[in-house]
């Protein structure tokens, strides 16, 4: 019994949180490795490893906590892969081709996907700090502790994404 | 503690403002401080120093007002990311290169390419000049249908009838006009369903309108006369009659106030740049007032994440058409074929009940529907390049009678406007109606005999000649509160269409008007109290609470009015600043 209640105790905890980060988590983890099956192996090992902390030592920290594994882990997989350096030199972007664009308005599930895909041509260090912001609602200082960046690194990776995104969103008239 | 301002690697910049305080210095547009203050990440009394150096500094504040708009946006859209990143999803999903790859670079050659498509138009239309007679046939048409369509209760559809007989409800769904028609401007004026069956039967064609030729379709041609070169050969033959019909076709036609020629008000784009006025405005000086097809909504997601964060957001980051505009509300879709439905309501304003609240919503034909109409078989082919539009070049104006409107005011957009005394406010540039779009505008109207309102101002009260005009006869006209003007183009056929829907105000009570009516009301009146408008009356948090959930939809599968009511609660005990 000594030994049950506490496992239950965790394992409660660790299904709630489960339930509540996963999709996050794997939406981010997706973006650090390249790929949506690496990233569940990342964010399995994630839970595997939240399951030996005890929860009272997280308190209020949980998302937090769970990023910064969750990204560390990532960076594992990718140092294993020799893939670090395009993460690290962040700077490469993406070649795009040239495509005539026609003005006018539009759809809305378009300018999803257009948006979307301004922000994948964002430098891979801007885009993180962006989805911990705007997608897991972070802030500048939990970012900061998460991507081990100072905050005011964090305030200008932000906001010359931002910055780029609005200029970006004008020339598409989005 | 971090402190953002510290540790910045961006200096300040060295030009003094000229302040009394020595150290202020301006902040620079590209500072980073501007957007980790936008975005609520500075403490107290960095916010407060931020303040302080942007205040008068326009620049800096539209880039904090930018930078809040897109962290909505982002906000928006980040929250239905799917989980599979772009790259691994490319293959799957070729519709997802839709958007890829857009350069500017290119953009003027669709531009040109553009202008040869409205060059061929042009040709067309010149070759193809409709018969003057039946111009006057059908003025008399449109002259008819005003008067023997009353909109009255009556046109209420059955099932709204619990409330309908007081809160005046008056749908009707626009004319179209089939291709055949397409060189020929057809003006259907049909005030209400009952008048819509002569106008439409009729296919009166009053005006030819010179497509929109000689632009590329962003800024067309005054609608209050044939101004442009394609013009000029059908003008030769006509002369006189068109001089006419401008008239009759002004926007000054229905309640005839003479002042309105030099104060239409007019907007140049869809989103911030359309400012129609401060306060209210009298009816007599400002008869017309216009608002645009599409709004933002960025408004609203800024706005939940200060609430979310336990903080009010700052009331010059709220827009309360925005808010109003993130909701969709019950509106009868377009039927038949046609591209557009349009609905109105009045009753009472919850937060000061002697003015009049009216609510009206324009809604596009949904995409889906449009393929199944068969008869628009042309307008699909034509979207081929993703094209969506079920009606471009709309205008919606809204005219005020000065016989039952003292003034009013278009609640929300940016109160400080120069647009109103605009002198040429005749050219307004029309906007495009997207597929399924719906577009919902409130107006706040102090109706004549109210009690006189400190929150006028000016001399509104004087409309001389106006009365006497229309009250010396038996018009049904003197009844209505307003009339909405709608002008639009179907995507494809260069053809001018109009609708006017007159709207009577029966006097309801807000208690009985509909769900819609009443979430509306709401969203105002949060939108009113976030921005401590001085048009807030007697509305409060919980009085805010109360009118969102009278509206409440059990039908709303979004959730969007259950998390509005959330956020109610978080403004209400949100501390404040």
């Amino acid at each position: 019994m000594n030994r049950e209640s506490p496992n239950e105790y965790t394992s409660d905890f660790v299904q709630s949180a489960v339930a509540e980060y996963q999709t996050p988590l794997t939406r981010y983890a997706a973006r650090l490795v390249g790929d949506p099956d690496r990233a569940r192996d990342v964010v399995q090992d994630t839970f595997l490893k939240l399951m030996s902390q005890s929860p009272d030592s997280l308190n209020g920290h949980l998302a937090e906590w769970l990023f910064t594994v969750c990204r560390h882990r990532a960076l594992d997989v990718l140092r294993k892969e020799g893939r670090m350096k395009r993460f690290e030199e962040g700077q490469a972007e993406r070649v795009t081709a040239d495509e005539p664009r026609v003005s006018r308005r539009m759809e809305n599930a378009e300018i999803q996907e257009t948006v979307l895909k301004l922000i994948d041509r964002l430098p891979p260090n801007q885009q993180e700090v962006i989805r911990l912001k705007f997608q897991n609602g972070f802030s500048y200082k939990e970012i900061s502790r998460i991507t081990a960046l100072s905050v005011s690194n964090v305030g200008v990776l932000i906001h010359h994404a931002v910055h780029r995104l609005r200029d970006e969103f004008a020339a598409q008239r989005l | 503690m971090p402190c953002i301002g510290c540790v910045t690697n961006l200096p300040l910049s060295g030009s003094n403002r000229g302040t009394d305080k020595m150290n202020e210095k301006k902040i620079l547009p590209d500072d980073p401080r501007l957007t980790a203050y936008a975005l609520g990440e500075l403490d107290a009394e960095e916010s407060a120093e931020i303040a302080r150096a942007i205040d008068g500094d326009y620049e800096a504040q539209a880039v904090v007002d930018e930078v809040r708009v897109l962290a909505g946006r982002l906000e928006d859209v980040l929250a239905d990311e799917p989980i599979e990143p772009v790259s691994a999803r490319q293959h799957d999903n070729p519709a997802a290169d839709l958007g890829e790859d857009r350069k500017v670079l290119h953009f003027p050659y669709a531009w040109a390419a553009g202008l040869a498509a409205a060059a061929c138009f042009a040709v067309l239309l010149v070759l193809r000049p409709t018969s003057g007679s039946r111009t006057e046939t059908s003025s008399a048409t449109v002259a008819q249908a005003r008067t023997e369509a009353p909109i009255a209760s009556s046109s209420v559809p059955a099932d709204t009838k619990g409330s309908a007989l007081a809160s005046t409800e008056v749908k009707a769904s626009l004319p179209q006009v089939g291709p055949d028609d397409s060189p020929i401007s057809v003006e259907t004026s049909s005030p209400i369903p009952a008048a819509r069956a002569v106008a439409s039967a009729e296919q009166p064609a009053i005006k030819v309108v010179p497509g929109a030729a000689a632009s590329d379709g962003g800024s067309s041609e005054s609608w209050s006369g044939p101004s442009d070169a394609g013009a000029i050969a059908l003008r030769t033959t006509r002369g006189a009659a068109d001089a006419r019909r401008n008239r009759q076709l002004s926007p000054l036609a229905n309640y005839g106030s003479e002042a309105a020629s030099a104060t239409q008000p007019h907007h140049s784009s869809p989103n911030y740049a359309y400012q129609p006025a401060k306060g209210f405005l009298g009816v007599a000086g400002y008869p017309l007032s216009a608002f645009p097809t599409v709004v933002g909504t960025e408004s609203y997601a800024n706005v939940r994440r200060f609430l979310r964060n336990g903080r009010l957001p700052p009331p010059d980051s709220v827009r309360v058409e925005e808010l109003l505009n993130y909701f969709s509300y019950g509106s009868i879709a377009p039927r038949d074929a046609n591209p557009l439905a349009a609905s109105l309501e009045v009753a009472a304003a919850p937060w000061n009940p002697s003015h009049r609240l009216v609510r009206i919503g324009l809604k596009g034909r949904d995409v889906s529907e449009l393929q199944r109409a068969s008869d628009s078989r042309p307008l699909e082919e034509s979207m081929g390049n993703g094209m969506v539009a079920v009606a471009k070049d709309v205008k919606l104006q809204v005219e005020f009678n000065p016989e039952q409107a003292k003034s009013y005011r278009l609640i929300g957009y940016d109160e400080d406007s120069a647009a109103r005394t605009d002198a040429n406010g005749a050219k307004i540039p029309g906007t495009e109606m997207p597929a399924g779009h719906m577009i919902t505008a409130l107006f706040e109207v102090v109706p004549v005999g109210a009690p006189s309102d400190s929150a006028i101002d000016g001399d509104p009260l004087r409309y001389a000649g106006t009365e006497s005009r229309l009250a010396s006869t038996d018009d049904p006209k003197h009844r209505e509160l307003l009339t909405l003007k709608v002008h639009y183009k179907l995507p494809v056929v260069e053809v001018s269409q109009k609708l006017e829907i007159p709207l009577i105000d029966t006097g309801a009570d807000f208690s009985v008007a509909s769900k819609d009516f009443k979430f509306a009301a709401a969203v105002a009146g949060f939108g009113m109290l976030l921005t401590e408008s001085p048009h807030k009356g007697t509305a409060t948090y919980d009085k805010v609470l109360t009118w969102a959930q009278e509206g409440q939809d059990k039908e709303d599968k979004s959730d969007k009015r259950r998390d509005f009511i959330d956020l109610v609660k978080r403004a209400k005990d949100a501390p404040v600043e």
